[in-house]
Order: structure tokens, then C-alpha cells, then sequence
């Protein structure tokens, strides 16, 4: 599995694949985040789009010591032609465009990133240990 | 049925409350999903695993989820200022 640094922003982001409630299946890019250790948090739009059920309310605190509640939604994520459920953070932001990826997202792969090249790569523990 | 959000998250944390004895410190760092009705409680080591086990049982609730020990910290990924300030993108 493969990420990328985008060409117009330089950020480091990956391909993934979003699924609701409805049949249909959405690919978007996510930036990847690795200050985020939740797994997803996805634009509202996004969510209607594919239908997401809301599943869970949290609240979580913000670097200026702000509490705020956070929706999240079932979403299942196809990465590497695994499905996985995962619970998406809503972003409660109406300028929000784009995914926004967290560590838990990939775990249990190791990410590894090759600034030089600008790419990002996702191996198992398997197959780091036999290079 | 809970009737608003605010009484859900009220009512949650009255639950954990309730059980911070038997749920801290042995489970610090964990999370637990609160299913509001039944006052029943459900650990994983992430949100998506907590949520996960109480879905298991209550398929069509929506769940309270708390990180046990403490609460949830995020750099801003929700805030304005977080998509206002990428003409100074970070990286990492």
C-alpha cells in the first residue's frame, strides 16, 4: 500500500475507500496525519454522501484546553482490499474538503516514509522483517 | 430512550462515574463505550474496538465513548483555525 506527497500541496496523503449505509463506494484522499490517533475524521458532506449512521458521541479536548462533543459515524474503509469498520470523527468545520487519516487507521502496518521520493509506504511486520 | 445529546452525555458520565473504581487505573488508556439505557459498559483498547463490542449487543444504539483515565486530546483536526493556517502546513 502506497501513500504520496501531493504535488500541489506537499502534504502527505493516501487513497482510500469509504462506505456507508448505501451500496455505493466512494475513493477519496485522506491526509495523513500522524498527530491523530484516532483512526478517521471525515467532512460532513462526505458522511451524508455515503449515508454514514451515526454510532457514538465523544468529547474530546483541544489544544487550548476547549472541550467540545464529537460525532462519530460507522464507516467502513477499504484499505489495501481489506474491509475494516472504523469509527469516523465528524468535522465539524464547513470549510473541511478532505479526509483526514490517523495512526490507528493503519495499524497494524508500519509506515514508512521516504521524504526523498516523497512517497509513503504501508508494509506489515512481516514483510519489513524480511528485507 | 435518552432524549438529547446533552442528557446522553450527562447520564454516561454519571455511569462511569459510577464504575471509575473497577474501570481506572487497571484500564487506563482504553476505551470504554456506554450504552446509556441499560447502564452497561464496553472496553476495547480503541474507540473502534469499544464500539464494535457494544454493537455486538445493542446493534442500533448510539454509544457514549470515553478514553478511560482521562479524555481525548486533538492538535485542532475540528477547528477553523486548523484549515485556516495550511499556508503554514505542517507536515507531521
Amino acid at each position: 500500500m502506497l501513500g504520496y506527497f501531493d504535488a500541489q500541496d506537499g502534504r502527505p496523503k493516501i487513497m482510500i475507500e469509504i462506505k456507508g449505509t448505501k451500496r455505493k463506494v466512494k475513493q477519496l484522499p485522506a491526509l495523513f496525519d500522524t498527530g491523530h490517533n484516532g483512526s478517521l475524521s471525515l467532512p460532513v458532506l462526505e458522511l451524508i454522501n455515503i449515508g454514514a449512521k451515526l454510532s457514538s458521541i465523544g468529547e474530546v479536548e483541544f489544544a487550548d484546553g476547549i472541550s467540545r462533543t464529537v460525532y462519530y459515524f460507522s464507516v467502513k474503509v477499504i484499505i489495501d482490499g481489506k474491509e475494516k469498520e472504523v469509527e469516523a470523527a465528524m468535522i465539524n468545520n464547513p470549510k473541511a474538503t478532505e479526509a483526514i487519516a490517523g495512526t490507528e487507521l493503519f495499524s497494524p502496518f508500519i509506515a514508512l516514509v521516504d521524504f526523498k521520493n516523497k512517497l509513503i509506504k504501508f508494509v506489515s511486520e512481516e514483510e519489513l522483517n524480511k528485507k | 430512550m435518552t432524549a438529547n445529546v446533552e442528557e446522553l452525555i450527562k447520564k454516561a458520565n454519571t455511569i462511569y462515574n459510577n464504575k471509575k473504581a473497577e474501570l481506572e487505573p487497571l484500564n487506563n488508556g482504553k476505551y470504554v463505550a456506554i450504552e446509556v439505557d441499560s447502564e452497561e459498559i464496553f472496553i476495547g483498547e480503541t474507540r473502534d474496538e469499544a464500539v464494535i463490542n457494544a454493537k455486538n449487543k445493542h446493534s442500533d444504539k448510539i454509544f457514549f465513548v470515553k478514553r478511560i483515565g482521562g479524555i481525548d486530546k486533538v492538535a485542532g483536526h475540528y477547528s477553523s483555525s486548523y484549515y485556516s493556517n495550511f499556508d503554514y502546513a505542517r507536515l507531521f
